[in-house]
């Protein structure tokens, strides 16, 4: 059987802060995410999400528990996770002076990709972001959803099992939003893994195979949409997460609210 | 899909240092300030200021001048001779002055006037300015009063105006053109001939040209190359590292398959070649404007390169200390977390790398092996040194080898720099990092004031009486300002109690032996070995040197009493004050390392003497570092008391360092002490949830 795209096991990351002690930004979390799933991360601000995501994606070491991406451990062999890994998060750059081509062509060597298979790759990506008419000009003089274009070609140009998103559409207008949420549509026929946060709950309601719902480092739910509204009883995603929110009894962590030390950037 | 093979990283490092040259070569203002500045820069530079200086020259001597003058004193002839000279020289009138009295009685106010003082009276002034009237130079003459046939002459003029400042000096060239031909028409008139010629002395420089200009070129070269790295370097630097992380492009390199030290290599590759690109352009540039007879550089005068080609072979030893600018220049740029930010640290490099540098401009320093591997002076010694002539075979090899240490030590810390984790949380501005800043500033504010305190009060009082005022300045200052800081104690600090602030507990047995173990180490080190390096280096001034007065009293000091005064209170107040209210302030609200840092720098300016400031910093960050091991003051009082007086004792002569057996094996003590000091103690595996 082929290992799962996204697994985590008692996943705990705490920051260690002089004066305050240790910070729980991620606590106990269990995820599982399956070949071809769009799983959305769903909390708000300082719940975990981009804590959790970086820690999948080899930027941050966890403090215990496990994490696999493609039935790789991200601790023994984080380059190994980088190679099936696509990343982007909505805050992404691109190298002001270089053109949509050679930042193409420069990741994908990076990846090792051989010079003609990339080449070809290129110009297929090229033509399905429809990056070609301006795909030779320097990427400052290139439009936020322009951008947006080449960064999702970028993300994809090794043709990553598992594609881990950082609340994508943040800073986005509402065009190239929905370009956005279009590519990540496209990618679960293409047969990957997805795995999204965001606090915007259409979007969640209307991407996810399965949402997480998360709060203070904690996933407090796990389930579609229908599963969801079961569990809790209400219809609405909004009284969903409200609800989910106050089950997870919140005299136990009071005065601990906020306390993600990395801020989303 | 299949994954391709992972790339080598030495094919990983070239696709990113190929990346960033290509950024670099498209970015406007780094072509500019590497390549077109320096290309034109020194032509246009050179050429203007010859242009500017012969235009100059030219103007003034067209210039219609009026020289004022009074020679009615002189003889008919000599008259003559010199109003047809200044007449020859240019355009100039002559105006005699009529009151020949007022200018005889100038003459001997000026006399009176030179005995006296330098600011001359305003009765004086007026009178001269009165006789310059509207003329741009007063000439005046007269005959000698001491010796017959001899003649004086004074040239007024005003040095604010140019027209003045050149009629001064066609009037003193035309005296001097005939004082030269009266002398030589007297000496041929002599029996004998000149009598100078029977002693004449001239001198012969044996050196060849090639070590005359390697000589002059090695001064220069070392400090110009570093410069030039570093205009070079640094936009290569600040693009690579604080460029991109502004850009916010760090994120997505370091989630690609590359390991983060090929992303150093990469990206430190690039910045060496731009500084090497750019000391290249430079220095054709240069050679080119001196070959045309532009300018005159020492080692390239005659308009040609006199040296061999083989000499210029030196500058490969100069390489390693390119290595390492670069290298620094990429840490630094790579800390910080804006282009902005990386600017700012420039300066500090440029510092660094420099100061050691300018060792080049003393002659007598030679390439020693203890020399070669200080960062910088070494690579610029032996570079100054191999032009001349002169190859060192162990300073070189030595050079190579600390400077390839250096080199990889930085590029390992760049590493660690852009490891992930602390990129992201660099990011971290929150709450808590402003109360720490509290306790950090609090602690460098204090020993700011306790510098400043030391420096003007302390040294008042020492001056008034030594004994009375060294003891007043410990005791009585540091004591004062220890309790202050204590009680200004910010809220993020305030309820951590007074002993566990100033961390006044007992240490462990074992680490208060293994902290004594190590004070004959700390002896040796700075009697026999580091103080002779800087008195090679910067030698102490004869002012700089104890007094007498002060020997004596010292002398007659009880030894029990000087012990108390010269190393017991130095070593309880000074440590209560720097290692614990300073460095109990600082490691709440900084990194072990930078708490260290800032204090052991506190406590070397607390000196106050460039001559004492890096021995005291470095026993100040040793004394630290005790305090922070073994979470106790008392250890680092012990070393400090014990260092003090064994340096203090020698120096007056009371002990022997040389020739006592202790003093050559006791060092060896300080292994045992620092496996004691290294040793895990349960107390500190405890504290460690503290």
């Amino acid at each position: 059987m082929l290992p799962l795209p996204i697994r985590t096991k008692d996943l705990c990351k705490t920051f260690e802060d002089p004066k305050r002690g240790s910070v729980h930004a991620v606590r106990d979390l269990n995820l599982e995410c399956r070949p071809g799933e769009i799983f959305g991360l769903l909390g708000p601000n300082g719940a975990g999400k981009t804590t959790t995501l970086r820690m999948l994606s080899t930027i941050l070491a966890p403090t215990s528990g496990e994490a696999e991406l493609a039935g790789i451990r991200v601790g023994d062999d984080p380059l190994g996770v980088r190679r099936c890994l696509g990343f982007l998060s909505g805050s992404t750059g691109l190298y002001p002076r270089l053109t949509a081509r050679e930042i193409l062509e420069y990741f994908g060597r990076l990846h090792g990709l051989q010079e003609d298979f990339l080449q070809e790759r290129v110009e297929t990506l090229l033509d399905t972001f429809t990056i070609r008419p301006f795909a030779d000009g320097r990427c400052e003089s290139l439009s936020t959803g322009q951008r947006q274009r080449v960064s999702i070609a970028r993300a994809v140009l090794h043709d990553p099992e598992v594609l881990i998103l950082d609340e994508p559409t943040t800073g986005l207008d509402i065009l190239a939003a929905s370009d956005m949420i279009q590519f990540i549509q496209s990618r679960k026929e293409a047969g990957t893994c997805v795995l999204f946060s965001t606090h915007i709950l259409s979007e969640a309601e209307r991407l996810c195979d399965r949402i997480g719902v998360i709060d203070r480092g904690r996933l407090l739910a796990v389930g579609s949409l229908d599963e969801l509204r079961a569990q809790t009883g209400k219809e609405w995603l909004e009284d969903v997460f409200r609800a989910l929110v106050e089950q997870a009894d919140p005299s136990e962590d009071a005065g601990e609210q906020d306390q993600e030390p990395l801020a989303t950037a | 899909m299949t994954a391709p093979s992972l790339p080598s990283p030495r094919h990983q490092a070239r696709v990113l240092w190929r990346c960033e040259i290509r950024q670099l070569l498209r970015d406007r203002r780094a072509l500019f300030a590497g390549v077109l500045l320096p290309a034109l820069l020194y032509p246009l530079l050179f050429w203007s200021q010859g242009k500017v200086e012969s235009v100059a020259e030219g103007i003034m001597a067209e210039r219609e001048l009026t020289v004022a003058m009074n020679l009615d004193d002189l003889d008919a002839q000599l008259e003559a001779d010199l109003r047809a000279g200044l007449l020859e020289s240019g355009e100039v009138t002559l105006v005699d002055l009529e009151s020949a009295a007022d200018t005889s009685s100038l003459w001997e106010k000026e006399e009176a006037q030179s005995t006296d003082s330098d600011s001359p009276a305003p009765a004086l002034r007026s009178t001269r300015l009165d006789l310059l009237g509207e003329a741009d130079a007063l000439l005046v003459g007269r005959s000698s009063p001491d010796q017959p046939d001899a003649y004086q002459f004074r040239v007024f003029f005003d040095v604010q105006r140019d027209d003045s400042r050149e009629a001064s000096s066609r009037a003193r060239k035309v005296v001097g053109a005939l004082a030269t031909k009266w002398r030589n028409a007297r000496l041929e008139s002599l029996p004998g001939g000149d009598p100078a010629a029977h002693l004449s002395v001239e001198s012969t420089d044996i050196a060849s040209p090639e070590d005359k200009s390697g000589a002059g070129l090695g001064r220069l070269l070392p400090i110009f190359s570093l410069l030039m790295l570093l205009s070079g370097g640094a936009f290569a630097a600040l693009g690579a590292f604080a460029g991109e992380r502004e850009g916010k492009t760090l994120e997505t390199l370091l989630v690609q398959p590359v390991p983060s030290w090929v992303v150093a290599m990469g990206k430190y590759g690039a910045v060496l070649c731009a500084g090497m690109a750019t000391l290249a352009i430079n220095l054709v540039s240069l050679g080119l404007c001196t070959s045309q007879g532009l300018v005159d550089l020492p080692g390239l005068s005659d308009g040609s390169l006199t040296l061999p080609p083989a000499r210029l072979l030196a500058a490969l030893l100069y390489l390693p200390a390119c290595a390492l600018i670069a290298a620094l220049l990429c840490l630094f740029c790579g800390k910080a977390r804006s282009y902005r930010e990386g600017q700012f640290t420039l300066i500090p490099v440029m510092l660094m790398a420099v100061l050691p540098s300018l060792l080049v401009l003393r002659p007598d320093l030679e390439a020693t092996p203890l020399l070669s591997v200080v960062p910088f002076a070494g690579p610029a010694l032996l570079l100054r040194d191999g032009l001349a002539g002169q190859f060192f075979l162990l300073p070189t090899l030595l050079m190579l080898a600390s400077h390839g240490l250096w080199t990889w030590l930085v590029l390992r810390r760049l590493t660690g720099v852009l490891d992930a984790e602390r990129i992201l949380s660099s990011k971290d501005v929150s709450a808590e990092a402003g109360q720490r800043s509290l306790s950090a500033g609090h602690g460098k504010a204090w020993a700011f004031v306790g510098v400043l305190a030391l420096y003007l009060v302390g040294s008042r009082l020492q001056q008034w009486s030594f004994t009375w005022g060294l003891g007043l300045s410990l005791w009585g200052l540091l004591g004062i300002l220890t309790l202050l800081l204590l009680r200004t104690r910010p809220a993020p600090t305030r309820d951590v109690s007074r002993t566990q602030f100033l961390s006044l507990r007992w240490p462990e047995g074992t680490q208060l032996l293994g902290a004594t173990l190590l004070i004959p180490a700390l002896v040796v080190l700075m009697v026999k070995v580091y103080l002779p390096f800087q008195s090679q280096v910067l030698p102490l001034p004869q002012s700089a040197t104890v007094d007498a007065g002060l020997l004596a009293t010292l002398e007659a000091l009880h030894p029990a009493l000087l012990v108390f005064l010269m190393a017991i209170s130095p070593a309880i107040c000074e440590e209560l004050f720097f290692r614990g209210a300073v460095l109990g302030s600082l490691r709440r609200g900084l990194s072990p390392m930078r708490a260290l840092l800032w204090q052991a720098l506190f406590f070397g300016a607390a000196h106050a003497s460039l001559y004492r400031i890096v021995p005291t910093a470095s026993l100040g960050l040793l004394l630290g570092a005790l305090t922070l091991r073994t979470r106790s003051l008392l250890p680092a009082i012990l070393v400090h008391a014990g260092y003090n007086t064994v340096v203090v004792l020698n120096s007056m002569d009371r002990i022997a360092l040389e020739g006592v057996a202790f003093w050559s094996y006791g060092p060896w003590l300080a292994l045992p002490g620092v496996l004691l000091l290294a040793r895990r103690t349960p107390q500190a595996s405890q504290a460690e949830d503290n």
